[in-house]
């Protein structure tokens, strides 16, 4: 469902260029859920917005459902739900408003919108605040309401950067089962998350990533393997060590990229 | 929890299935909920005029009370020494005031009371009751108890009368009391002198005998400083500003800083459409503040009874307000455009302010300098932002619109709009302003990585935005060359024509990647199609000929005639193959570059064939409308027809080149026409008298395009470079 081969991103700050993706490649397919992990700056949210076309790769390509993202942008944006971390919402508009609004930019006819809106009230338990002013909402009734505009068109790909940040344990709850839902549904889905302790259960495969660089990739039992660390948490510490190119220091300063 | 609940949960379904307007619009009427639920946006809007413009009528009626009540007490106080004296003064007085009053040709009604102006004020004179008591003048003056003191002197019956006048330097009254009775005493004497004068044999005259030839006084002349019918529009146009800001940057560098933005461009939906739906939002603010200010204006200026001060010669009409709503229209659409530019670029609300502060100040320089009297109408003023619209609303209100500078006006406030909205489009959610990446404002003049196939819409919005201002400047500097001969100035002429039409659109594509072969659609054609093309080039002129003598009345034949007058006795002077080359071979080849090459292809990347075809006719015939600064409405319809014919050619033979010799061709025909007039007029042919063509000229007219337009129906069509037969494509 999604393909990534060969994608780099370099960014120019001060007259450098820093490196944020290179050479990452990795695949996910229909009913899998992909774990896009790595400490801050690693590249995760780059590679995911690459894979949207947000941001134009330095080389490289994405396919997602056969669609190249260089050259069909807008098909590729179609087949994809976005949840990004610091997505915000219409302060004068309730969700209600807001949702059915972005059904319509992803041409969902206003009936089948209506009833995917029901849907997602039930799933996301959003109902009895959909008629209440967005600015008015809780940090975690914000991140409900993002995660169901991501999902109002139905896509076959789902793209989580951080999809749980500020929630409450209740509401990491209700996201992550829902992911698992995502995936039983045959959605490809790829959850860049900082929560390793879910992580480790929740995804089936995973990418370790460390400045740019995908270092390990596999199941959980792979990784667990290949590194020679029992948990997620160690694995991290171990790549956190691991030296950190000359070129490559002032990139976090510099440029966000994570 | 499932996925597949059909559940309605008490949630109303919506009973549409399908949307049914366009999918722009909504996105429009979203942005505008969300605007409009904002109160600061009712402040600026409601609150703002429905405060100001009261208050402002309000002190201005006050201050012009106080002028009113100032210039009603133009009083004088005059004391005579002498009783007796009174009668002596008002006899004297009295005579002069009418002879200064014919000298400046005003008319004095002898019976009226002075008005208390400037020019007729109140004489307050003094003198004793008791006729033996004399006055003593000069304390009075000096306590200012009086203005002028006067003392009559008769030394003896012969000598003669003299008058003392006491007044005080360091007071303006008693100044100006002075200068006023001496002046009419002074003309007393000079027309004394003058009959003194004329009664000798033989009869003299003074060396000089001075006259001032009084005109009428212009309408909507005024001898203030500037007039408030500027300061009108000035004050809408800024107030439409205040309304547009907010919005702009809400919708643009607030969404990026709120977050919302990215979910926006996740979306399938081309920036341009995203742009458009917040540009129309932005756009119906201002129209709202404008209207709300203009409502505000007139209510106020109406209970007032401020409306003849404030809106121009003809005063408060419903012309008046429908055309300043016009003016505003195009004022919000150019600014709003502008402003979302600015705003599209920047991260945040504050980096937004701080783009529009500076431009917001800049704007209001040209919009003062039209308060500045005697500013009028020209060529640069025209085609200047903000300037134009602000000289244009002053001449609407008071009446005195040139169409010439309207339409130059209207349309390069239109032709910036859309070049600003191009840019805004190309700015609005990238990555640059999106995530902060690499990225700055030359990355709007950057040229492409891939060569490309045509030029975009936005591109050819910007070549009209360069081309119109400069070729209403630049088609007017050859006729200012007076030293020059006619032969030069034809040939400068052809230069300008050659650089603008021609220059642009090879320097545009160049710059762009952009291939002159499918670009300009400067690629080869079939013999059928030239051959077609030049029966089209030698067959077409009756009709334009035709529709000249129709739609040409005498009055606007005889116009052109005066216009041309000077330049017509020159030319005949100039060989045939010169004229045929500076005015007809040079402007066709170049036009066909810049429309049928440039233009209509930039536009057959936008839209389909017939749309394609009509606004690039439509262009065409605009700027064949503008003669010599001059608007001439009659050369559309054949201006634009030729452009019709040449753009369906250009589509069909997917080449330049056949419509080129048409259009060489046919303007040929129709300058050796007017070369050979005199051998015409004998065969009873002549725009001038009015005569229509003979029917069997048209009828072979006729039957040749016909045979062309077959010719070239059945030449092949043309192929792009995959190979794809262009007719396939829209």
């Amino acid at each position: 469902m999604i393909s990534v081969t060969h994608l780099s991103r370099h960014f120019r700050s001060h007259g450098k260029t820093l490196v944020a993706v290179n050479d990452l490649s990795f695949e996910v397919r229909a009913g899998e859920v992909y774990g896009l992990l790595g400490p801050n700056g690693a590249g995760k949210t780059t590679t995911l917005r690459m894979v949207l076309g947000l941001l134009q790769p330095t080389s490289g390509d994405a396919v997602v459902d056969g669609f190249h993202v260089a050259r069909d942008p807008d098909e590729v944006k179609r087949r994809i739900g976005l949840v990004s971390a610091s997505a915000g919402l219409y302060q004068w508009l309730t969700p209600r408003e807001m949702l059915l609004f972005f059904a319509d930019l992803y041409g969902v006819e206003p009936d089948r919108a209506e009833r995917r809106l029901v849907e997602l009230c039930q799933i996301l338990d959003i109902k009895r605040f959909l008629d209440q002013r967005c600015a008015t909402l809780s940090t975690g009734q914000k991140q409900r309401v993002t995660l169901a505009r991501a999902l109002m068109h139905d896509p076959p790909v789902m793209l989580l950067d951080e999809p749980t940040r500020g929630l409450d344990v209740v509401g990491t709850h209700v996201v992550f089962e829902y992911i698992s839902q995502l995936r039983s549904l045959g959605k490809a889905v790829v959850v860049s998350t900082h929560r390793l302790d879910e992580a480790s259960h929740l995804c089936d495969r995973m990418g370790l990533l460390h400045h740019g660089h995908l270092q390990h990739e596999g199941t959980f039992a792979e990784l667990q393997q290949v590194t020679g660390k029992a948990t997620l948490f160690d694995m991290f510490l171990q790549l956190l060590g691991s030296p950190i190119p000359a070129d490559e220091i002032a990139r976090e300063e510099a440029v966000d990229v994570d | 929890m499932s996925i597949d609940s059909r559940s309605t949960l008490g949630i109303p379904v919506a009973r549409s299935k399908r949307w049914r307007s366009p999918r722009w619009w909504r996105m429009a009427l979203k942005e505008l909920r969300e605007i409009l639920r904002d109160r600061r946006t009712i402040i600026t809007l409601v609150a703002m005029p429905l405060l100001i413009y009261p208050l402002l009528g309000v002190t201005m009626q006050k201050l012009l009370v106080t002028q009113l009540a100032k210039e009603a007490k133009v009083e004088y106080r005059i004391t005579l020494e002498r009783p007796k004296d009174i009668h002596l003064f008002r006899r004297l007085f009295g005579r002069g005031h009418v002879l200064v009053a014919q000298r400046e040709g005003r008319e004095l009604d002898p019976e009226q009371r002075p008005a208390g102006t400037i020019e007729d004020p109140i004489l307050n004179m003094f003198a004793s009751e008791d006729p033996g008591q004399d006055v003593d003048i000069t304390s009075m003056v000096q306590n200012g108890d009086s203005d002028i003191g006067l003392r009559f002197i008769r030394l003896g019956d012969e000598e003669p009368l003299r008058c003392e006048i006491v007044y005080r330097p360091d007071s303006n009254n008693s100044r100006a009391v002075r200068r006023f009775v001496e002046d009419r005493f002074r003309a007393v004497n000079e027309a004394f002198a003058v009959e003194r004068l004329a009664a000798q044999t033989p009869p003299e005259a003074l060396p000089v005998a001075v006259k001032s030839v009084v005109l009428p006084r212009q309408p909507g002349a005024t001898d203030a400083p500037f007039s408030l019918a500027t300061l009108v529009p000035l004050i809408l146009i800024l107030m439409t500003v205040t309304g547009a800001v907010y919005p702009a940057i809400d919708l643009t560098a607030g969404e990026r800083e709120r977050g919302t933005l990215e979910a926006l461009v996740s979306a399938p939906v081309p920036r341009h459409e995203l742009l458009f739906a917040k540009y129309l939002a932005v756009l119906s603010v201002a129209m709202l503040t404008a209207l709300a200010n203009l409502f505000s204006m007139v209510v106020t200026a109406y209970a007032s009874g401020l409306e003849g001060m404030l809106f121009g010669t003809g005063g408060l009409s419903v012309r008046v307000i429908v055309c300043t709503l016009g003016l505003l229209c195009v004022f919000a659409a150019f600014f709003s455009a502008v402003i979302l530019v600015l705003t599209s670029f920047a991260r945040s609300f504050k980096e937004a302010q701080a783009y529009l502060i500076p431009v917001m100040l800049v704007s209001l320089a040209p919009g003062i300098m039209c308060l500045l009297p005697g500013i009028e109408f020209n060529v640069t003023y025209a085609v200047t932002p903000l300037v134009n619209i602000v000289l244009l609303a002053r001449d609407v209100f008071d009446d005195r619109v040139v169409p010439i500078w309207a339409m130059a006006t209207l349309l390069s406030t239109v032709l910036y709009s859309a070049v600003a909205l191009g840019a805004a489009a190309r700015i609005f959610g990238t990555d640059a302003v999106l995530y902060g990446s690499d990225g700055s404002w030359s990355d709007l003049l950057r040229r492409p990585d891939e060569p490309r196939a045509r030029p975009t819409l936005a591109q050819a919005m910007f070549g009209l935005a360069v081309l119109f201002p400069a070729f209403l400047i630049l088609s007017s500097i050859p006729a200012r060359w007076e030293g020059l001969s006619i032969a030069g100035r034809l040939t400068g002429n052809s230069v300008i024509t050659a650089l603008l039409f021609a220059g642009l659109p090879l320097v545009l594509t160049s710059v762009s990647r952009i291939s002159w072969t499918t670009g300009l659609s400067l690629r080869g054609a079939s013999l059928g199609a030239f051959a077609a093309c030049a029966i089209l080039g030698l067959s077409l002129w009756p009709f334009a000929y035709e529709m000249q003598v129709l739609l040409l009345s005498t009055e606007r034949l005889e116009a052109l005639e005066k216009l041309f007058a000077p330049f017509k006795a020159q030319l005949d002077a100039v060989p045939l193959w010169l004229k045929l080359l500076s005015l007809a071979a040079v402007p066709a080849v170049c036009e066909e570059l810049f429309f049928r090459g440039f233009l209509l292809s930039a536009f057959r990347s936008a839209m389909s064939k017939p749309l394609s075809i009509a606004f690039s006719g439509a262009i065409f015939g605009l700027f064949h409308v503008i003669v010599q600064q001059s608007l001439f409405a009659e050369r559309f319809v054949p201006t634009c027809f030729l452009g019709l014919v040449l753009a369906a050619i250009c589509v069909r033979t997917g080449s330049l080149w056949p419509g080129m010799l048409l259009h060489v061709m046919h303007n040929g025909f129709l300058l050796s026409l007017s070369s050979f007039t005199d051998e015409l007029k004998t065969l009873g042919i002549g725009v001038e008298s009015h005569q229509h063509l003979p029917a069997m000229w048209l009828i072979t007219a006729a039957i040749a395009v016909a045979a062309a337009v077959a010719l070239l129906m059945n030449t092949p069509h043309p192929r792009d470079s995959h190979g794809v037969p262009k007719s396939w494509e829209h």
